[in-house]
């Protein structure tokens, strides 16, 4: 059995409750979830709160991907696909599918963290067009590039401290994205999904995504205007995102 | 000053308004220019340009209230502004040499490195950049959300209420208005050959030669290709250009070729305002073709003039300043 794209586009709907811990995600019914969790060094995470990387303190204010092309395959050989549809992950989200979607025994797990080149050229439809509750349409804080036609495919804000006193007083910002930097994940997995519990967790630890990273320096990128940093993030995805 | 005469003239003259209501604007082109394409989503009326020029020329655009389009985009300067890099909200400077608009509906690729695929998109760059205008265009149409004579605008216009896609699409229709189409040069090709001086004559010669090869970028009506190129202005670029959004290596220090109408009024020149005239201009084409620099486009050919074709040149150049801008060209 297939879901239609479209069909599920009708029954997405996104709930805003707080899933930055493991404990806070609640099943939703007879219904699968996807929560987004963010992890520092596979600890739990708080916007706005200070952390050490690499012993650097820091603090995150913005923290938002795109996810799409998810597809689902269980055990059962019953798929979810979910090619032309667009998540927004926050900090603050979990987006579930309504409609007694029934999941027990995932076997695969392929996704982007990213908009294919077609939407992100805006070329049908661009971000003007969009109805709000899209997720391609203008977001706050903004995913959209003005300069550069397209998306923020992952961004995030923050403060580091920069001279060591402890106050997190300079503003970061790591903003990955145009074509090149659509990141394509495939997992073969064995995720057992608990009755009553349908929720599947896309986790991404901030403490990997900066490996290598000297926050204290190493302030920003756009990704075209410091590419090589963008392209050790871009690496450092790929560790850092992890399915539960 | 003669800046809202020059505009009123600049935007209502060459428009023919086919009718009042939501007719389709229909633009009063020369012969030798070709048909402006619109979008399909966003076709000109008489509405949508007047909701954009209201827009343009609105200070509350910015996040402080104190840039408005034409603080940057003067009607009497060929809608430049004469700076180096403008000034935007908290006096903080801009990137780039603010282009001309005239013209600016022919574009396919809009901005200096060509990274924004349509004119109803634009808008956006200006209005978000923290340099610019400094304000998100949800926040702006929030704000304008609030004023029912933009909400009476945009119902008029579009349908429905003000809105980020309608200032985008309004201001977008505003600037396809703005025509530079009336020059002696244009003068000259509808029949008039005394619209230009023998010296200017001289300088189309020069301009049109193998041996300059200025058409080699600067071709057609408009006096540009729209194509990209690096025209040796540096050895190294701090600004990339268009390989900011190719991301390829040889695009380093490409930008759009600018048209050269007007060319005598839009001082300073060159992606970064670097060159503050046309004599220095020329001198940067002379030296880097005898001289090229790394990446530089192979259409700049070696050349040298003498004092009397370098006059000649200048004069057709002033050729190619809109009739309504003569009086005040020096």
């Amino acid at each position: 059995m297939k879901f239609h794209s479209l069909f599920l586009w009708l029954i997405i709907s996104v709930v805003t409750i707080s899933c930055n811990k493991f404990d806070d995600i609640e099943p939703a019914g007879n219904s699968l979830s996807f929560a987004f969790v963010f992890q520092v060094n596979g600890e739990d995470f708080e916007i706005n709160t200070q952390y050490d990387i690499d012993g650097t303190a820091v603090s995150f204010d913005v923290l938002n991907y795109y996810l799409s092309g998810l597809y689902i395959q269980q055990a059962n050989g019953l798929e979810i696909n979910l090619q032309n549809e667009y998540l927004l992950a926050g900090p603050n989200g979990i987006v579930t599918l309504n409609g007694g979607v029934d999941v027990s025994n995932i076997t695969k797990v392929k996704f982007f963290i990213g908009v294919d080149s077609v939407a992100n050229n805006q070329t049908e439809v661009d971000f003007l067009d969009r109805p709000s509750i899209d997720p391609l349409s203008l977001q706050n804080p903004a995913m959209h590039w003005n300069w550069n036609t397209g998306y923020r495919f992952l961004r995030i804000d923050g403060n580091v401290d920069t001279d060591g006193n402890g106050t997190v007083d300079t503003g970061v910002a790591y903003h990955l994205g145009t074509d090149p930097f659509l990141k394509n994940f495939d997992f073969n997995t064995n995720i057992q999904i608990v009755e009553g519990a349908n929720v599947v967790s896309f986790v991404l630890d901030l403490g990997v995504l900066f490996e290598g990273v000297d926050m204290s320096t190493e302030l920003e990128t756009h990704t075209v205007d410091n590419l090589p940093l963008a392209q050790r993030l871009f690496d450092n995805l790929s560790r850092a995102m992890t399915v539960r | 000053m003669y800046g809202f005469k020059t505009f009123i003239c600049l935007v209502s003259w060459p428009i023919l308004l086919i009718a009042c209501g939501h007719a389709d604007l229909e633009l009063q082109l020369p012969a030798h220019f070709p048909p402006m394409v619109f979008p399909a989503k966003n076709e000109p009326t008489p509405e949508k340009v007047a909701l954009g020029k209201a827009l343009f020329f609105d200070k509350n655009l910015s996040l402080d209230s104190s840039i408005a389009c034409t603080t940057c985009h003067l009607p009497e300067l060929a809608f430049t502004d004469g700076h180096v890099v403008s000034p935007g909200i908290y006096g903080r400077l801009g990137k780039r040499n603010t282009p001309s608009l005239l013209n600016a509906g022919y574009l396919d690729l809009v901005n200096k490195d060509g990274g924004v695929k349509r004119l109803d998109l634009q808008a956006l760059v200006p209005i978000e950049d923290e340099n610019e205008m400094g304000i998100s265009i949800l926040s702006l149409s929030d704000r304008l959300s609030q004023n029912s004579a933009y909400q009476k605008l945009s119902q008029e216009a579009y349908g429905e209420n003000i809105s980020p896609k309608t200032i985008s699409h309004a201001l977008a229709s505003f600037v396809r208005t703005l025509l530079s189409t009336d020059t002696p040069y244009d003068n000259y090709l509808a029949g008039d050959s005394s619209a230009l001086p023998p010296s200017a004559k001289r300088g189309l010669a020069l301009f049109e030669s193998n041996e300059l090869n200025c058409r080699a970028c600067h071709g057609g009506f408009n006096f540009t290709e729209n194509a990209f190129e690096n025209n040796g202005l540096h050895e190294n670029y701090k600004d990339l250009g268009r390989a900011l959004i190719t991301l390829d290596s040889l695009d380093h220090g490409k930008f759009r070729v600018p048209s050269l109408r007007n060319v005598t009024i839009t001082a300073p020149y060159m992606h970064d305002g670097s060159l503050g005239t046309l004599e220095q201009v020329i001198d940067h084409y002379e030296q880097v073709g005898q001289e090229p620099r790394r990446g530089q486009s192979k259409k700049i050919k070696p050349f040298a003039l003498s004092t009397q074709q370098r006059d000649d040149l200048l004069a057709f150049l002033h050729a190619l300043t809109d009739n309504i801008y003569a009086a005040e060209v020096p």
